[in-house]
Parts: C-alpha cells; structure tokens; sequence
C-alpha cells in the first residue's frame, strides 16, 4: 500500500499523539509489488503483494523499547504504542541511547518514476516473453525474475523529524544456459525508470554470450591480471563498506585499525586511479536522501585519488569521538573513465575476463580476504581479443588488493552485484594484476 | 549491572522489580479470529476461485511473531517485537500459477485478493510453456503444534536482558575485549485450506541464541572471534535452560587466546574431523542443496543454482562411501523444518536421500515431483511469508550416526595426523555445488592419535563427491548433535527458511587444507 506524504504524516502524527513516552520516532513503509518468474523457458512462479508496516519505538529516558505491525485500525496502532513503551519501561537504561532526532533537511530525491509505477500486466508479461522468445528461437534455456515494485517511507519523531520518500524500482534478470548444459550467460539490471532497462539488447547480447561460453577448457589456477566486468567490479568495491565501521575500526578490529589506536582514514590505501563515493541525489544511482532514522544522507567521499577519506560512524560513535556522524551510505559510486569494456580488451595482452561472481563469504576480516567463484562466463584473453572460454574458478582475494593492484578503469555503469541485492551501484570494469584463483570448478 | 554466575537473578543494576513480564503481544492477532471466521474467508477465495475458473486453489492465513532480544557487553542494543499477519491466495487456471496476497483481512479483501490471483493467472497463461498439474495428496482436517515446554512469548524481557549480560559479563571477566550477544524468537502460526478440502492449522515455533566473542592481542593488534556453539532449533526457551552457556563462554575466550598464540597451518592434504558444530553447514550445502528437485530441474538457474545431482544420477551416482546414510525428514525431533504438514498441505515424512553412499532421493513438492515419477510429495513447500508463493525449500537433512561403537575420543585416537574442526566459519560453495571452501572457528591439530594444540588460519577446499567419498568414519548416536540456521537463502523474490542438520563426528580423509593467510598474500 502506498500512503503519500500527507497520508503519512496524518497517520504518523495520530500515532504520536497515543505515545506516553518521553519521547518516540515511529516509521510507515509500504509497498506495491509485482512479480514474474521463469525457468525451463516457461513462466513458474508469479505474484502481487501488497504491504503496509509500521514500527515504533518510544523511550523512557534512557530506555527503549521498538514493535513492529501490520494491522493499522486504530485499537491496533495504540496496542503498538502501548507495547513498545511497555518493552521500554522493563528494559535497562541503554548506555549509548541516542534521543530521536528533530528537524532535518534533505536532498531532493530522484529515485521515483511514474512509468515505473504505472506498469501493467501486458507490458510485464511483454518483457517476460520477449526473452522466453529468444530463448525457444536460439535453442537455449532461460530463467529468470522480472521485478516491479513502488514503495515508500515516512519517518516521524516527537522531537519535530518528519522524512518522506517515494520510490521506484524495476529489476530484471534473465540466465540463459545453452541445452549440452556447457554454457552459460546472465544479465541483471535494476533502474528507478523502467525505461532505462534496455533488455532487449541486453538479452540479445547475454544469448551470445551463453554459446560463447560453451565448452570451456581449464586454465591452471593462480594468480592472474583479470578484467572484472560491472557486476564483478560492484561485488568486490560494495562489500567493503561492510568493513568500512569507523567504530570497529577504532576498536581494533578491523582491517581499518591503525596499529597502535584509531583508524586509516588520511592513509593511502588504494592505487591513486581510485576514487569512490556515495550521493543519493547522483542520477546514475539515485537513491533514498536519509537513513532508518531521518538522518540526511548527503555525499560522503570514501576514497580520493587511493587516500580513505571516510568511514561511516552512527551517532553514539561520533559524539564519543567527536567526529561528524556519516549513517552507512544508500548507494555506492566509483568514478570511471570513457574507455568501453571492448577497448579494454582489446588492450590487453593477457588476462582472465570475469563475468560476475558468486556465492562471496569473508574469509579472514583482518585482511579483508573474500572467497567466492566466477560465474555465467569467463573466458581468456590473448593479444586483445577473447580466445576461449575458460572453467570456473574458486577465488581467495582481498578488494583492497583489487584496489591496489588496479591497472585500468572502464565507464562506469549501473550495475548488480551477485552478493548486493538492490543496492544501487554505479562502477567501471576494473582491469586488476595478481588475482587469486585458488582452484577449478567444474560448475557452469 | 550483572554479575558472573547470576545469570537466572535480576541484576541490581537493571532495575525490573518484580513484576516479571513477557512480551507484550499478549493476543497475537489470529487469535483475534474465530475458527468459524477463518474457515469462512478460506471457503470464500476457494469458491471465488473455482466461480472464476480455478481448477485448484488454496488460501494461507500466516501470522509470522518474533522477539528479539540483542545485547552488547552491558549494553542493550535493541529489544523489539514483531508480528506479520496476512494472507494468500493461490491459484490455478488453464496450467498457470495465480498468486496474490494482502494483510487486510476481511471478506471483502478475501475476495478481491482472489480476482486478483486469477487475473494474473489468464494474463500470464501465454507464456506458460509448460503446464502447472500437482499429484495427489489426501485430504486432511488436522491441527500440529511444535511439542514446546516454555513458550519464549512467555519468559520475562529482564529474565532474557539477564542472561545475556551475564554471558557478556563472564566474557569479560575471563579477558575478552568484547562480547554482544541475542535471542530471538518466532512464532509462526498458519492455515491453510485447499479447494480440494484439507483444512490445516499449525502453530510452529523455533528459537536462536548466541554470543560473539572478540580478543584482540594489543601488542600486535591482532584479533580473533568466536561464536557460541549453540544451535538455532525447534524448541522454546527450555532450550536456552539446558544449553551451559557459560561453560561455552569461557572456553571461546580462553580458545581464542590459544589460538592467537598457535602456529599458523601448513597447506597440506591431511585428514579433518569435522564436529556436528560444523558438519551441519557441511551437509547443508553439498547435500542439502544439491539434492533439492527444483534446482535440479532448473527452476533456480537465474539465482540459487541449478545441481550436479541431475535426474539421470537418481539411483545410480556413488556420492559417498558406505559410512555415509543422509535422510530427509520433516518429523525430526526438535528440527527447525519440522512440521505436520508442508505449505502445500502435504503431511510430512522422513525419507533416504544418500542410502549407503548411494544417491536415492530428492526433496519435491506436488508440483515437481512427477518430473522424477513420484506419485507423491515428500513435503517440502514452504513460504517464508504469507506474502511469499511456496517454493520448494529443504527438510531437515541429517547425517545419520555410525552403527558400530565409535566415540569422539575413539576417533581422535584412531587418527594419526589430523585437524579436528568446530564451529562453522566462512562457507561457500558454487552454484552446481561441485566446489567448497570452509573455515571453522576452532582448529585442533591431532598427531598420533592426541590433540596436541591448535591451528589459525585453516579452511579445507575440495569436491562435494570427492569429500563424502573420503569420510571412512562416523561417530555414533551418542555424538549426535543438531545445527541449523534459521535463514537458508533462495528464490525469487528472496525467501528465507529454517532449517536444521544432525550429525556425529565424522572423519575425512586426505583433504586439502590452505593456509588463509597465505591466501591473502600475507
């Protein structure tokens, strides 16, 4: 269900009004979504779901309590009330309580498309069967997931915060495997805009692919120059900011801990070609202009020509250390150059090109070292041109090596990860010296 | 603030009195529905369904409850409660899913709900190639309760806030820098109801507990963690009663500051004994996985995988050695996949995946069961969500314990040069489930037949056919142990399922171990 922001601030100011607390911050999110699956080149699954939840958190002094519902006449919404100020009351004193925040200025957002919302079941099912088309006429296998969903969220605290954001997401992904089950292909695109998906070609392009892919050869694993392709390159530069905690570093461990006490930040750690930053308000990854608690997201620099300028600090943190508050990002960035994937290739002497990754797990967090595997293509790259497909590999790597050992950037383009989910992601193919293959798969 | 070994009493400092309270959803909203109201809405999609060309159809009413109680040292980090209620209905019509779903329940939304899964049905049915048909099942009246002693909905906020301080606090006293810890608990109630007449009522329960344990070596700024070696599981809060969680955090921190001072591991093929702490996730992903009939047949190609375990090796491919018999069992006492029926209205059952090394079953539902000749079911349907479709999600997959008397210590003794691996670490596997790499939280080195200390830096890679070929031992009954997760990953959109894995220790011979740190280049 989809509230506006008057209907939202109506409801969430009425539930404020059953609060007893000393103070409270309550959140609406909604949502219209409608989704398409298919595999063995025939729909399999389908579905419409509409959702509404309401969560509230009210505090006595120091202490808090939180509830969430999805039940919204009007006995229900002060039973939520009532149980989180009753969870409050019984819980202790929280030592690093924070009060609920008052007025906020945000950005301005872009991650809304009407087009977006509007979609019927004619155009869903025209997307859908356009691939399903192409998978029948090229004697190849597909499945995929066809995704389109509106959404909102409303944020409102006693302290004066009310935060309001409509967005839209539509996401589509297609596999195509070819029938000696040697080859395989992949594409996954997510836009605000419906209109920027482009599946057609990207489909057209991911059938080729797939036989391209057919019948791949072994290479003996070791350490290679690689081309990470979009998705790969998302995989390895978004994961870091899951160790990119200013507290955890600060605390000792993390792999941004200064020996001796507090953290890189103003150190060189990547090559001085890297440049990686989040801001909602960019158009090539729009997102949502504040975080779960209305604080303003605005753009917040990582890394600067190779040097970590920042890392993200909740508000407990940052008035202890007396360091400005930056709430974990709602997209990522890395700043590209104008040179294609194919003139990367075709520059290439010798090197591994790498569709996308797979099944990514933190090894060891001191070296930041991932594990995971090559996925939907990977092919060897000789005198600028892609010679053969090459067997999956398991990899051992750390993204601060990829980041190291960079060689070359590509144009950025909006991008999934295997491992990201929805997360918007903005970055180059990344030409890296010295990755880890540690074994084959046999997988495809 | 609480103090070591007072971990049942209110704590001086956290200030609850006496009156002991529990979570506050005292009437969990489908009991806000009569039996007769409930039925009446199911009955009404069922018929809408059928009025507007349903050859099938069926209506689940989900109320989905959890409390989570999270801690960081004498910290509370969060105390929250949820309750999810709605519904869904599906349908069939002319071989083609319809599927729609709503949390405003009423007759009106029940009906309108309906019409919308049929719409999408015949919208959708000229790009079904292949046409929906279910097999068989009987038709059931019943109700299941998972067979709980003391519900967690019960058990006072401060009781569980003690607890965890006082696991945090003994964390460090013992010398750990830091220690968060949690509870979390669900309740998950259902209905379902068929076209074809089952009416089913289930109320399920499940609950996790752990802490995190972190020593950082101020001297080199090297850190270490460990988790407890509880395991998320089918029961109520009896579970967190007679599970000695001090005992466990007092071994992590003084195991983390042996292991900070071990030497790192040669990289070598050499034999493992993996404990059931970590065979569970073992077993879930190179059996439990691969043996699932969906991705088998390529209903997962676009996101979780497809499988090696391809229909034309049902029967005949040798997975494992003879040491090795794996079930499939939705029954299993305390599991966190068991239950009376499956979201299709299947009742469950126990079945042989592995039979003596020896592939000779899937986990199917009514829609793809036929596709391997079954005529019916082993139950394995599962929504996470009443806004979720049924997909077919994993039972209980457990490693059944060695026939002949075989302690763990027997089996240390019997091994010559060996690592003894506990607790589950990194894990991650391709998506044929051919390649692995794990890690673990604690490394024992065994050399003749004793433990003479432990390792850092191990993770064990191999072959899924290859590893189970080489396991030549399994401890017996008296070392079984469950693990499990409540959150096992797959389709599309993203549906989560718990499940649980039982096993005694088991041997593996000759497996290639790396040195992590080496891997980094370190």
């Amino acid at each position: 269900m989809i509230l506006n922001e008057n209907e939202s601030k109506n409801l969430l100011t009425k539930i404020l009004g059953y609060s007893k607390a000393d103070s409270v911050e309550a959140t609406l999110s909604g949502s219209n979504s409608y989704n398409l699956r298919f595999a063995r080149n025939s729909l399999t699954t389908n579905g419409f779901i509409d959702g509404l939840t309401l969560s509230v958190s009210s505090n006595f002094g120091k202490k808090t309590g939180s509830v969430s519902t999805n039940k919204f006449d009007d006995e229900s919404l002060k039973a939520a009330v009532k149980n989180s100020e009753l969870i409050a009351a019984l819980s202790p004193d929280n030592k690093e309580f924070m009060p609920p925040l008052g007025p906020q200025s945000y950005s301005e957002a872009g991650n809304y498309s009407s087009d977006t919302e509007n979609l019927n079941s004619g155009n869903r099912s025209g997307l859908v069967s356009y691939v399903l088309d192409s998978a029948l006429s090229n004697d190849v296998t597909c499945a995929g997931f066809e995704e389109d969903e509106v959404s909102f969220t409303a944020v409102i605290s006693s302290n004066g915060l009310f935060a309001y954001n409509k967005g839209t997401n539509a996401k589509f992904s297609s596999t195509f495997r070819t029938k000696d089950g040697t080859g395989s292909s992949r594409f996954e695109k997510i836009y605000t805009d419906i209109n920027k998906l482009g599946s057609k070609k990207l489909s057209d392009k991911a059938v080729i692919r797939s036989k391209l892919s057919m019948n791949p050869e072994e290479l003996k694993p070791g350490r290679y120059t690689v081309i990470l392709e979009p998705s790969a390159a998302a995989d390895m530069i978004t994961l870091c900011l899951n160790f990119m905690s200013s507290r955890s570093a600060d605390e000792g461990r993390s792999f941004f801990s200064r020996p001796g006490g507090g953290n890189l930040t103003g150190e060189t750690i990547a090559g001085s070609n890297v440049n990686i930053y989040s801001d909602p308000t960019d158009v090539n990854a729009p997102s949502v202009p504040f975080s779960g608690s209305g604080e303003p997201r605005n753009r917040v620099t990582w890394i600067e020509k190779g040097i970590l300028k920042n890392l993200h600090r909740g508000r407990f943190w940052a008035e202890k250390t007396s360091q400005p508050s930056i709430s974990y990002p709602s997209n990522i960035l890395m700043t590209g150059t104008e040179k294609t994937l194919e003139e990367m290739i075709s520059e290439t002497d010798s090197a591994i090109l790498v569709t996308r990754f797979w099944y990514i797990r933190t090894v060891d967090p001191k070296t930041m070292l991932l594990t995971g595997l090559t996925r939907d293509g990977v092919f060897e790259i000789k005198g600028g041109k892609i010679i053969r497909p090459v067997k999956n590999f398991r990899f051992n790597e750390s993204p601060v090596n990829v980041l190291k050992n960079l060689l070359d950037i590509g144009k950025s383009e909006k991008s999934v990860g295997t491992e990201t989910d929805e997360f918007p992601i903005h970055v180059p193919p990344l030409k890296v010296a010295n990755f880890n293959f540690s074994s084959l798969s046999d997988a495809i | 603030m609480a103090v070591p070994g007072a971990i049942f009493a209110n704590s001086a400092g956290s200030n609850f009195g006496s009156n002991l309270m529990s979570g506050t959803i005292k009437t969990p909203r489908h009991k806000m529905y009569d039996d007769d109201f409930i039925k009446k809405m199911a009955d009404t999609a069922n018929f809408t369904a059928k009025k507007l060309g349903a050859s099938y159809s069926d209506f689940r009413l989900s109320n989905f409850r959890s409390q989570n109680v999270s801690t960081r040292e004498q910290v509370i980090q969060s105390i929250r409660e949820n309750e999810n209620f709605g519904f869904a209905v599906r349908v069939i019509i002319e071989g083609t899913w319809g599927f729609a779903a709503s949390s405003t329940f009423s007759e009106d939304e029940v009906s309108g709900v309906t019409k919308k899964a049929c719409e999408i049905a015949l919208a959708n049915k000229s790009i079904q190639l292949n046409r929906v048909e279910l097999v068989s099942t009987p038709v059931y009246n019943d109700s299941w309760k998972t067979p709980i002693k003391k519900s967690a909905f019960e058990v006072s906020i401060d009781d569980k806030v003690d607890l965890l301080f006082g696991v945090n606090a003994k964390a460090k006293s013992f010398g750990a820098d830091f220690c968060s810890s949690f509870i979390w608990a669900v309740n998950e109630w259902k209905y379902f109801a068929s076209s074809e007449g089952s009416y089913i009522k289930q109320d399920l329960h499940r609950i996790w507990t752990s802490f995190d344990v972190t020593v950082i070596d101020k001297a080199t700024g090297d850190f270490a963690s460990r988790d407890a070696f509880t395991a998320p599981i089918g029961k109520g809060y009896e579970y967190l009663e007679e599970y000695d969680y001090m005992k466990d955090v007092e071994e992590a921190v003084e195991h983390l500051k042996i292991k900070q001072k071990s030497p790192s591991v040669e990289p070598a093929r050499r034999d493992i004994i993996l404990d059931p702490t970590h065979l569970w996730l073992t077993i879930h992903e190179s059996c439990g996985h691969p043996t699932e009939l969906d991705r088998a047949l390529g209903y997962e190609a676009n996101y979780a995988g497809t499988s090696f375990m391809t229909t034309d090796k049902l029967g005949k491919l040798q997975y494992g050695s003879e040491a090795i018999t794996i079930k499939g069992d939705r029954t299993q006492k305390d599991g966190l996949a068991t239950r009376g029926y499956d979201d299709d209205g299947v009742k469950t059952t126990e079945w042989d995946i592995i039979n003596k090394g020896r592939f000779v079953g899937y986990q199917t539902t009514r829609e793809i069961a036929k596709a391997v000749g079954e005529p019916s079911s082993n139950g394995c349907a599962y929504a996470d969500s009443w806004s979720h479709f049924p997909i077919q999600r994993m039972p209980n997959v457990s490693l059944m314990p060695g026939e002949k008397k075989l302690s763990l210590s027997d089996l240390i003794a019997d091994t010559e040069d060996g690592i003894y691996i506990k607790g589950d670490g990194s894990w991650s596997i391709d998506m044929q489930r051919y390649n692995f790499q794990f890690t673990g939280q604690e490394f024992w080195e065994i050399k003749n037949g004793k433990i003479i200390g432990m390792l850092r830096d191990v993770a064990y890679q191999g072959n899924t056919v290859d590893l189970w070929n080489s396991c030549d031992a399994v401890c017996d009954s008296s070392e079984y142990k469950l693990g499990g997760s409540f959150f096992c990953g797959k389709g599309e959109p993203g549906q989560v399922s718990p499940v649980s894995h039982g096993s005694s220790p088991a041997r593996f011979r000759n497996v290639k171990i790396l040195n992590t740190s080496k891997e980094a280049g370190k």
